[in-house]
Order: C-alpha cells, then structure tokens, then sequence
C-alpha cells in the first residue's frame, strides 16, 4: 500500500519517526552478500529431514541480525513452518531440566512448566511439534551457540530426534563467535556424533569486502526497503525526500561511499569491513546529508569526508 | 503454527485439537496436550481476552453456554483479535453456536464413548435432537456408568472432560474391551423384561409417574434386581447390566432372602432390633451425626447421607405396611424394616452424591422426593399365587455406614467456627478478647 504525501507531508513524517527509524538506530536489515549466503545455506539445509549449518564471525558482524532476517525469510519462503530463535547464555551448570525449562521460556510457553523432567521433556517436544506448523518443518537458530555445553548439545540431539521420529523436519542453524571453532574440536574429542550432527559445516561470516558487495546494500535502501511497514516508503525516500525525488540514489556514490568506509577494515583481515561500522557509517551519512537536503544535492568527497562510522 | 513466539505466551495445539472439537473438547485436548487441566487453558484465554477486550471483557471461556452467546451476539471478525489462540476460541465457540443454536443446546454433558476413546467431544453430542452420535451412532451417555453422576456443560476446575468425580473413565479406557465389543446376546431379556413387574421391595414407592421422576426410579430398582439375579441362570443366557444398574450397584445391595426363621414377633420388637443394631454400627463406623432431629441435621448444605437415611426411616417407620403386606407375605418384622433402613439409607447416599456433583444442595432433598410417594404393597392375587408370584427382595442397610465417610466432623467445626466469630463480634466492642481471637484464627486455618 503506497501512501502518496507531499514533500511537506515526507518531511513532517520523518521528522516525527527520525529517531526511530532502522537506519539511524543501526538496526536496519539489509541484504548482504553474507546475508544472502546465510539464508540459501540455511534453505539448503532445510531440504533434508535433520539438517544443520554453523556460522562464526567476529563481534559485531552482523550474526543476531542474519538470525533475525532468518525468521522473516524461512517464513517467507515456507508460511507454514516454525522458526525459533534461542539466545543460548551461559550456564556454569548445565542440566537438562533446566535447558528444557530455558526453551520454553523462549518461546514464551504460556501453560504451567512441569516441575518433572519427564513432564519437561514431553512439554518441550508437544511445544516445538505444534511450533513446526502444518509443514512439519522447525527451524532452529541458536545465537551464541559457542556457549553450549557438549552436554546440552546431547539433550538437544533427543530433542531433535524425538520431533523427528514425529516426521518433523528439523534444520538447526547456530551462529557464533571465533570460540565456536574451540567448541568445535572439544565437541570432536568428546562426542564425534555431536559435530557430525551440530557442526560438520562451520562457515565464516565475512562483512563487506568491496564495492560490488556494498552495492546491493544501497540499493536496498534506495528502492528495497520500507519504513513505516505498510508505509510504501523506501528507507531513502523517507530520509531525504527532496533528494530522492530530485533523482538521487546512494548507490550511485558506491564507489566514493566505499573508498571511505576502507578506511575502517579489520585488522590483520585485509579489506573487510565488519557491519557495525557499515551500519556507523550509513546512520552517519543520513544524518550529515539531512541540513543539506535538496533534489540538487551532490554527495561529493568532502562530504564524506566528514562522516565518522561510529 | 498456533502462535508465534512473542510476549503475549505461546499456547501450543495442533490443527486436530480444533477440527472436530466441540470449544470444551478443544480445551480439553489442549490441556492433555500441554499436560494441564482444560481450565487452567480457559484461564489462558481468559487472560487474552482481557487484553483484547479492554473495555467490555466477554464472560470467562470455563462458562461455555454463556462464552458461545457472547460470541454469536459480538460478531467479531479474524481482524479484530491479534491473539492467535483466543481468535481460535472465540472462531469455536462460533462455529459451535452455528451448528447448534442455543435454543437446541443440552445444558448437561453429552458424550459418545466412541469418540470420547479417541478424545473427542463434539458440539453435535449437546443436541437435544440428537440421541446418537452422528458419527458413530451409538447412544450418546449423560451418566457415569459407575456413580451415575450428571454434569454441566461447562468447564470446571480440576475436572476433566472425560473423567467423572469419582474418578472413573468416561471414555471407557479401564474397561476390558473385549467385553465392551462382543456382549452376550440378551437371550434373556425375556426374563428382564418380566421380572423387575413382579419384584416387591418393601416401603419402596411404586409410582411411575415420569413427572414425579427424580434422577431415580423404583422401577430403575426393580430392573436392578432383576439384572443382579440373572446371575443365577447360566452364564450363556446372561446379558450385560444396564449402565444405571452398573450405577445402582454401588449404592444399593441385595441380601439373600431367607424365609425360614419366621418368627411371630412383634412389630416393635422387630424394629427396636434393627435401631439397636443401627447404632452399633453407627458407633463402629464413626458416625454420630445419627443423634438429633432431621431438622437440625438439615441446617447443614451437605448432611450426611446416614443420618439423613437413619433419620427419614424414624419417620417412615410404622407398623401399618408391615402388617397389611410383611405378615401376608411371610416376612419377618425385622428384616422388612432393616430392608426399609437400607432403602433409606442408599437412597439418601445416592442423593448426597447426586447432588454434590451438581453443586446444588437443593437437589439433596429434591432426589429424596421419590421416597415421599405412598408404597404400594404386592396385589392380594399374587399373594394368594392366582398370578405369577410377587418376587421379594431385601435390601442389606449394614455396608453403607461404613462405605459412607461422615462429614459430621467437619460441619461441627465449621459450626463451631461460626460460633465463635459471633462471639468475637459481640466482644469486640468493649475488650478484644486475645483468646477468642486466637481460636477463631485457629478454626480458620483448621
């Protein structure tokens, strides 16, 4: 649905949601090329009936954003699935109870939890076997899965295969930090099924690399993206009308865009910059360009110049 | 997917909890399915539904009669809810008032046991049209078969669909299935149709007015016996009992009718043994609620059923029947009154229980009505052997004192609680009163 709003319209809007709006909080999802790979690897996985894929980057990389774009693109592709994200935190005492009890508060379970394990256990299998929708078919994502125990690994594996037993399939995703790879080979000399099942394919999560992978994430924001929802307003237009409407696109600045955000690569990973700092970078740029606002605007060198990314 | 993961609480159910479900059947398999209670998932709506409807909450979704109303006369559409699972319950509880309208809807539990053994309550089995499942077509049940209770059409806690207060299983999961599937052919329904016409009980009533009809019948007593004593023919010709005799059974058993001692005692001889006898047992058994008037015994909402019985013969007892009909037949006087103790005694049993289960403590006396109709005693030509021979049948008035648990106690110190705050009350005034005050505290965390 397209809203049709005049320049004054545009500009009152924005001022009222500036604050809120994806980009300048750096909470806007955009299709990365690593996003991209996340999501066909994850699909590619869903074919079979207990798939798994691991991802690892370092902090700031964009891992609980590819989780959350996760949901909203299995969903997307398969309406009639399930797709759980759980936020794994530590536990200096892993127990399977208390695991069990852990996921079901994820998802929110609203009826009593059984105080018993057997009663836990069949409460969390009857939870993820209606989650799995009418496509019998539950993705599972772990954020921060470096800090699963091998234990809870264990208990995770019955659970996974008691809702396949229930022809459920079941595709685990597990996003983490570097330390994922540790838990890896500690996961190899204590149980070897436990990696077969959980890890046998780790994959780094890289940031941006060059210009050509940038490009897409300004065309996002120049044409694929709206905010408000249901608004029909692309994240671009919304921000700077006057130059949107004058002709202007980011994308058509890639080359200068990219030769500043450079200048912010990881150390020691060559040109790679990681999304927190594309993220800085873009929030950054809208707000510089917003006094100068106009359908003639011209983002020279000197303008970028003067963003910082953080 | 029922509902997405969120802040609201997920309630998971499957697509088939809600296909063929009646609302009350689908709380129910949800509550199985979550290892709850059908309330406690009604409480999850209701708390929804509180959320959503801010302004005008609707009635709670355990009262189903009143739920189904408010969602044929609100008209709410799919939009209007965001909640997943309450936009289901009010969508069922629709599409139950649409199938059966509110003006053909049974106020009291209905169930096939065909669909119960698969978990499953449907709306059509509250139909008052409807006598069959639709499904299955075999009699729909309104009875546990063991204790005879009836029940609402509404969710209660700790109650479950397919489980009576008693605790049998009204989906039949404790019965030998064999037996249910390949019942003996009623070769002798010949015999049960004759019998329960010539059976005598003493004192009981024999009218058959359906209006006068209270839950229990004598007729109901009479068929009971007559199934009871199939028993002695040989096991071919038997058939299986009727799921009210199955219900009469526990309340009311028969002793062996032994004519030889027919002693020429007096009336009064005959009932001054059976009062002795009756307070032995009384004593043994840990019932004193026996001692006082019926009236006292009434200012209780739930009396116990021994007193209640022991004290309705003390009325009833006169030597009038006795002589007309217990001497012609040959029955001594102590057996036909201690019979008579029994009758009242059961009756006053299966009274306290039927009633208890309704939740109404005027249906106490309401059921015991029966028992105010005149007995009518055997005609003078069976008597006399012109006709087929009146069939005597003894009631045993010993096994209730004991199978009955008295609640004399715990009324004593409800009373007794009650005594004691009117007391405070008075006291208060002038001078708290540390020790009333710590007593009643006492009886009220008793």
């Amino acid at each position: 649905m397209e809203i049709a709003l005049t320049i004054d319209e545009l500009i009152a809007l924005r001022d009222q949601v500036w604050d809120d709006h994806p980009i300048i909080t750096e909470r806007a999802i955009l299709p990365t090329l690593a996003l991209k790979d996340v999501m066909a690897r994850t699909w590619r996985q869903g074919r079979k009936g207990r798939g798994s894929v691991a991802f690892y980057g370092p902090p700031l990389s964009g891992k609980s954003s590819c989780a959350d774009m996760l949901v909203v693109e299995m969903k997307r592709k398969k309406p009639a699935c399930g797709v759980l994200i759980f936020e794994v935190v530590e536990d200096t005492h892993p127990a399977e109870g208390r695991l069990l009890s852990e996921l079901l508060n994820q998802i929110a379970y609203a009826p009593r939890i059984a105080r018993d394990l057997a009663g836990k256990r069949t409460q969390v299998h009857r939870a993820l076997l209606a989650l799995s929708g009418e496509a019998r078919h539950l993705f599972l994502i772990f954020d921060e899965a470096q800090e699963l125990s091998s234990g809870e690994f264990a208990w995770l594996k019955s659970v996974i295969n008691r809702l396949v037993r229930d022809r459920v399939k079941v595709t685990v995703v597990l996003f983490g930090q570097v330390e994922l790879i540790e838990r890896r080979r500690r996961l190899r000399d204590a149980r070897s099924d436990l990696e077969k099942r959980f890890m046998s394919t780790l994959i780094e999560l890289l940031g941006i690399r060059n210009a050509g992978e940038l490009k897409p994430v300004l065309e996002a924001i120049d044409t694929g993206s709206e905010f408000p929802a249901g608004s029909g307003l692309t994240y671009l237009q919304l921000l700077m009308p006057r130059f949107y409407l004058g002709g202007g696109r980011l994308q058509h600045h890639c080359e200068p865009i990219w030769g500043q955000l450079k200048r912010y690569a990881l150390p020691g990973a060559r040109t790679v910059v990681a999304m927190s700092n594309v993220a800085g970078f873009l929030a950054n740029l809208l707000i510089v360009l917003r006094p100068l606002d106009d359908s003639e605007l011209k983002i020279t060198p000197e303008i970028l110049q003067r963003v910082p990314c953080d | 997917m029922t509902e997405p993961s969120g802040a609201k609480g997920y309630v998971p159910s499957l697509p088939e909890h809600w296909r063929d479900n009646s609302l009350y059947g689908a709380l129910d398999a949800i509550g199985r399915f979550n290892l709850c209670s059908a309330y406690e998932i009604s409480r999850l709506a209701d708390v929804r539904a509180a959320i959503a409807f801010e302004s005008r909450p609707p009635p709670r979704a355990s009262r189903l009669l009143q739920i189904m109303i408010w969602a044929r006369d609100s008209s709410l559409e799919a939009k209007d809810i965001r909640s997943d699972f309450l936009h289901r319950v009010v969508r069922r509880a629709q599409q139950d008032v649409q199938d059966v309208p509110m003006e053909w809807l049974r106020h009291t539990l209905h169930w096939c046991p065909e669909c119960a053994r698969n978990g499953i309550h449907r709306i059509q089995h509250q139909h008052r049209a409807l006598w069959h499942c639709p499904i299955h077509l075999v009699r729909l049940q309104e009875f546990c078969p063991y204790c005879g209770a009836g029940r609402r059409y509404r969710v209660t806690v700790g109650a479950q669909l397919f489980q009576c207060g008693c605790g049998y299983r009204l989906d039949q999961s404790d019965e030998d299935p064999s037996r249910l599937r390949f019942p003996w052919r009623p070769r002798s329904a010949l015999h049960l149709a004759k019998v329960p016409e010539r059976v005598w009980i003493p004192e009981l009533p024999a009218h058959s007015d359906p209006l006068r009809r209270a839950a229990l019948a004598p007729q109901d007593l009479r068929t009971h016996y007559a199934e009871m004593t199939q028993y002695a023919m040989p096991r071919w010709q038997w058939v299986d009992r009727s799921p009210l005799s199955r219900v009469l059974g526990r309340y009311f058993r028969f002793m062996p009718v032994d004519m030889s001692s027919k002693a020429q005692t007096r009336h009064v001889e005959g009932v001054r043994r059976v009062v002795e006898r009756a307070r032995v047992l009384a004593m043994m058994a840990g019932h004193r609620c026996v001692e006082g008037p019926l009236d006292r015994i009434w200012q209780d909402d739930y009396p116990c059923p021994c007193a209640v019985g022991y004290q309705l013969w003390l009325r009833r007892v006169g030597s009038d029947h006795f002589e007309t009909t217990g001497r012609d037949v040959g029955l001594d006087p102590e057996r036909y009154e201690g019979s008579h103790l029994g009758l009242c005694l059961s009756a006053a049993w299966f009274a306290s229980v039927q009633s208890r289960m309704l939740g109404e403590p005027s249906a106490y006396r309401t059921l015991l009505a029966f028992l105010e109709a005149p007995a009518v005693p055997p005609s003078m030509a069976q008597v006399a052997g012109e006709t087929p021979a009146a069939i005597l049948a003894l009631l045993s008035h010993t096994f209730q004192w004991f199978a009955v648990g008295c609640p004399g106690p715990a009324q004593a110190v409800i009373r007794a609680r009650a005594r004691l705050e009117a007391i405070g009350r008075a006291s208060q005034p002038r001078a708290p009163d540390a020790a009333v005050r710590d007593a009643v505290w006492i009886m009220h965390n008793l």
